[in-house]
């Protein structure tokens, strides 16, 4: 095993545990709660690290559209959350040349941007993995390689358990790469909801589905993440916050974007969704001049630890480091 | 965005036949209610722009494909259908997305339109209207409209009100009429003008004041509710939210009063008070006084009688 390997391993092991429920939850291929119970129990004295990276470039319309800009700051975040020099040898601690990667981007109303999607495609590709083995998608169309970042027109469908078979059938490795937005349903969107775009058979009601996520103001989002194909195979998280939406969406008045010009990267997708809670938040509050509430709050990021085990939601056990630009930076 | 081709027809079979006769024929003759067929004759853009890439409808069943997560707000208030179609100018410096969302009612045309004001009336424009720096909403008769500057590409707020004024000039409903009765009972001293939001259910409640899943206040499309936020006194930043709802009977009032007393999302979102007139039931929120409530229980409690010797 080399070192970056068994710094992967070791890093993986922090958020994914595998134990006996495994060997079944796969057969199953839906979410164990218990699984995640007991997940959670192992795991409540562990932190999370996020790395959040600002360019005060990127907050320019013109900076959002590079996708050189876009790669330096993807390689920033990953080299410090790593501790490596290069982004090569960063991103190979999430992904061996071998792996089939599947990226879930978001491709709804603020969209994660594009050229962060290439930049990411690219950096893998530098790093062995074959072009052709990169799948970029969101719900049931997919584009391959660097060229998915623009454009999506394959589909894989979804298997009897409604979870798209780019999951359960080709990718070996999942990166997660949403836009975050405010969410008049959820509170807001950002990694944990991200996998709402990798099943099918859902609906607002949630009428005869297996994943009803809705009730409750989306409380039981987590389950997705906890669906054992995207657990398992979850390598990263990185969020795109270069213009997040701050109130309202998911459909987007324009008066509610900004731009903030940040990347965050972690393993741990609640505590991506726990400063961005916290980040939109505070922009709400900036923005008004007085405390303006997340309504609805956004129940399922605490969920997704304390049921769902899927990482940490407790403030004071995330890291954030913090690079780049500084100002108003809000978290 | 993925929505491309010329004409997509998003209805059930039955609607397609109704859509391609309408294709065929002239534009809206106003004699009666318009269809969601009849929207795309409202689309009129200025001089210099011409309709290039999606022409699209969506009816409630299948909104969800457009503003996936989102649909829901509007069908809380009555949608029927809407016409998306989007247009570029000869010096193609951007690129403005039409939408005419088509309700049930004017209420709830208003309806949707009050839940989000950003920006500033120009004036002249539909029955109310709001225009940003790359959107302009209004609403008018039954139909509520989005103009967007798809691109952000700015600069284009005088193309977007010149959009206002051509598709409210087409739509053949006069402006200012329809409005909910209900909001003339909120009192309007401290109002904060842009809360002020008529609504129906309680996922729309929600995100403005969360009483969960529980709907304590029994919301539905068989209610009818304002509410709006209060700044109390001049050089207080201390603010409360007024929600009045109208039930079909006092016996729901009743009801729904004493549910939210018990409801512990309505402690924790700050319940100051609660109280009923008749069919109408009053609540509010956040920092305000005994005192202020009881004065506005009164004032609105008069208001409401009015209501009913007119």
């Amino acid at each position: 095993m080399s070192a970056s390997e068994e710094r992967k391993n070791i890093g993986r092991r922090d958020f994914i545990r595998h134990g006996a429920a495994t060997a079944v939850g796969l057969g199953i291929g839906l979410a164990t709660e218990s699984r995640a119970q007991s997940d959670h129990k192992s795991k409540k004295d562990t932190r999370s690290r996020v790395v959040l990276v600002r360019d005060a470039a990127a907050m320019t319309p013109e900076g959002q559209r590079e996708s050189e800009l876009m790669g330096g700051m993807l390689e920033r975040a990953v080299c410090a959350y790593t501790g490596e020099q290069d982004g090569v040898s960063a991103i190979r601690h999430f992904i061996n040349p071998g792996d089939t990667v599947g990226i879930k981007m978001n491709v709804m109303m603020t969209a994660t941007h594009p050229e962060l999607v290439a930049a990411l495609a690219r950096l893998l590709v530098r790093a062995g993995v074959s072009n052709e083995k990169i799948i970029v998608w969101d719900r049931d169309n997919a584009g391959i390689g660097v060229k998915g970042a623009y454009e999506r027109k394959m589909h894989y469908g979804f298997g009897d358990n409604s979870v798209s078979r780019i999951i359960t059938e080709e990718a070996t490795a999942l990166i997660n790469i949403p836009a975050l937005k405010s969410h008049w349903l959820s509170g807001m969107a950002g990694a944990i909801k991200n996998w709402c775009g990798a099943v099918t058979a859902i609906n607002v009601r949630d009428y005869d589905t297996p994943f009803p996520i809705h009730g409750d103001s989306c409380a039981d989002l987590g389950m997705l993440g906890a669906i054992d194909s995207i657990r398992d195979k979850s390598r990263l998280v990185l969020l795109d916050c270069l213009q997040p939406l701050f109130e309202g969406g998911p459909q987007v008045n324009p008066a509610y974007l900004w731009r903030y010009g940040g990347l965050m990267a972690a393993e741990d997708p609640v505590a991506v969704d726990t400063l961005c809670t916290k980040l939109l938040q505070a922009k709400r509050d900036r923005h008004r001049g007085r405390p303006w509430p997340i309504n609805p709050p956004p129940k399922h990021v605490p969920l997704a630890d304390t049921k769902w085990g899927l990482g940490v939601a407790d403030p004071e056990r995330i890291d954030l480091i913090a690079l780049g630009e500084e100002k108003d930076r809000l978290i | 965005m993925y929505l491309t081709g010329t004409v997509q027809v998003l209805f059930s079979p039955l609607l397609t036949g109704v859509f391609l006769t309408a294709v065929l024929a002239c534009s809206y003759s106003g004699s009666e209610d318009p269809s969601i067929d009849d929207l795309r004759s409202f689309a009129v853009p200025p001089g210099n722009w011409a309709q290039d890439g999606i022409d699209v409808f969506y009816g409630p069943a299948n909104l969800h494909e457009y503003v996936n997560g989102g649909a829901e707000r509007y069908l809380g208030y009555g949608f029927s259908g809407l016409y998306i179609a989007d247009f570029t100018n000869s010096s193609k410096q951007g690129t403005l997305r039409v939408e005419i969302y088509l309700m049930d009612n004017p209420a709830n045309a208003y309806g949707i339109f009050s839940s989000d004001r950003s920006g500033r009336d120009p004036g002249g424009i539909g029955s109310d209207a709001d225009l940003g720096d790359y959107l302009l909403q209004f609403w008018q008769g039954p139909c509520f409209v989005r103009v967007q500057d798809i691109d952000l590409s700015g600069g284009l707020g005088e193309e977007l009100a010149q959009f206002g004024r051509k598709i409210g000039a087409a739509i053949p409903f006069p402006a200012g009429e329809g409005r909910p009765r209900l909001l003339k009972a909120l009192p309007s001293e401290g109002v904060v003008e842009e809360s002020i939001c008529y609504f129906h259910t309680h996922i729309s409640l929600n995100s403005f004041v969360y009483l969960g899943d529980s709907n304590p206040l029994n919301l539905g499309m068989q209610t009818g509710a304002v509410t709006a936020e209060y700044a109390l006194g001049r050089s207080s930043r201390k603010y409360c939210r007024l929600v009045l709802v109208r039930y079909p009977s006092p016996d729901d009032a009743r009801k729904a009063a004493r549910a939210v007393k018990l409801s512990p999302e309505a402690q924790s979102a700050g319940l100051v008070d609660i109280s009923t007139a008749g069919n109408h039931l009053l609540t509010v929120f956040g920092d305000a006084p005994a005192d202020w409530f009881n004065r506005i229980k009164l004032e609105i409690a008069d208001t409401l009688s009015r209501f009913q010797e007119e």
